[in-house]
């Protein structure tokens, strides 16, 4: 009897070491009868607890996704809400139009800012998206907030959009509820402000009045948010009114944007002019 | 442990650095012991990732080995010999450091696939942790010896 103890101990280090990885193998082989292992899973109270901590960090880190994922939702509930408020327009007059506003609908594509400036005179923005993902040129370009510009070279994945702040810009936009139209276009100063150029001498307008897209050109459709009127003055030629805009978009902090294909309205422009040239033609 | 393992470096290179806590164990604590405290250790660890028995299994291997292998690159008669550079050398700690990862990540492995037909990808699994882990212990002991 005292050999075996004496025995046993002296093999002590062995059976444990041979129990312990008997007892590993048992718990790797029986893993999948998970009931009885659920202890030893994530599914336990301190892992549980732990894990929730660590996707509460991640969730922090994806909300630029997050973010992303709003901003597309937002333009896509301020196109709704445009279109709704144009058919209430004029739903009381002609009922016919709120089929043809049916039809203006336009595709958005979500992009990412991938470089940006505001610091120079003609200021560039590139964004991932190109021609492969169905982006042309001369394509209207929106942020959540405002308008951001139109997109002026397009690569195969890459494409440079031309900002409100760059010299080259000008973009048709109209005084919400007043309908007086201007040239939005940029002095290359501050990167918060626009002015509004051309409006008519007889414009009534006042500061806080909103400046929207007119929708004369097929780039935007008519009523997404350019800024706010902050103080007119006289043109340079004194013929008409300069109003300077504070732009909506924060073009300092762009990220995600939103590409609109506005080709359908382009279509019905198009045929517009037709049967004008025509009408036209037949006057002659 | 939740931070480690969420590393994954090119796809190869997993850093378990709980294998450090039984490879640094006293030489003096009994090797019952430590084997206890190397499946208790595994055991925790496999909770985390759900994979019961392997991190445990691993462990208790190199809490089985961590003794002798001390033993071996120990010269001294001297029992109360903690691993670290200071008192193993400049060589024999980073190769008993190393030796004993070796062992744990063939071990952990070998149990996570359950099978040679991949034997590329376990090869570079085996080594890209092992030496990724024995970086992070290696700087720890340059870190806690200064």
């Amino acid at each position: 009897m005292e050999n075996l103890i004496h025995f046993l101990k002296k093999i002590q280090n062995w059976l444990l070491f041979v129990l312990l990885e008997a007892a590993s193998i048992a718990l790797l082989i029986g893993h999948n009868n998970y009931q009885s292992s659920a202890w030893i899973s994530s599914a336990n109270a301190v892992n549980g607890k732990c894990y929730e901590i660590v996707s509460g960090i991640e969730a922090f880190f994806s909300l630029k996704t997050v973010n992303e994922n709003l901003t597309k939702r937002n333009v896509l509930l301020e196109k709704q809400l445009l279109e709704l408020n144009a058919a209430m327009e004029h739903s009381n007059i002609d009922t016919a139009s709120i089929a043809r506003l049916a039809n203006l609908r336009y595709k958005v594509f979500p992009a990412k800012v991938v470089s940006n400036s505001v610091d120079k005179q003609n200021n560039l923005i590139t964004i991932d998206k190109g021609s492969v993902d169905g982006i042309r040129k001369d394509m209207g370009v929106v942020s959540g907030t405002g308008v951001v510009g139109i997109v002026y070279l397009v690569g195969s994945h890459y494409s440079v959009i031309i900002p409100v702040l760059n010299h080259e810009s000008s973009i048709s936009c109209r005084i919400r509820k007043r309908g007086y139209f201007g040239y939005l276009r940029w002095d290359g100063n501050d990167a918060q402000y626009a002015f509004l150029e051309e409006i008519p001498r007889h414009a009534h307008y006042s500061k806080g009045d909103i400046v929207e897209t007119s929708g004369y050109s097929s780039v935007f459709p008519a009523g997404l948010t350019v800024g706010k009127i902050v103080c007119s003055f006289n043109s340079a030629d004194g013929l008409s009114y300069r109003a300077k805009v504070e732009l909506s978009t924060d073009f300092g902090n762009l990220r995600d944007v939103c590409v609109i294909d506005n080709s359908l309205m382009e279509e019905q422009l198009e045929i517009l002019n037709a049967a004008r040239d025509s009408l036209a033609k037949t006057e002659e | 442990m939740f931070f480690f393992n969420n590393i994954h470096l090119f796809g190869h290179a997993l850093p378990l650095v709980y294998v450090m806590l039984i490879i640094n164990m006293p030489k003096n604590i009994d090797r019952w012991q430590v084997m206890l405290v190397g499946f208790c250790i595994g055991l925790v660890a496999d909770s985390a990732v759900n994979t019961p028995g392997i991190a445990s299994s691993a462990l208790t291997m190199v809490a089985f080995l961590q003794n002798p292998m001390l033993r071996l690159f120990t010269q001294r008669a001297n029992a109360e010999v903690k691993p670290s550079i200071r008192e193993m050398g400049n060589i024999e700690y980073p190769l008993f450091v190393a030796i004993l990862l070796f062992i744990f990540f063939t071990v952990y492995f070998l149990l996570t696939d359950f099978t040679f037909f991949h034997w590329q990808s376990l090869i570079l699994d085996i080594i890209g942790s092992s030496l990724l882990t024995w970086i992070l212990v290696l700087a720890y002991a340059l870190i806690k010896n200064k």
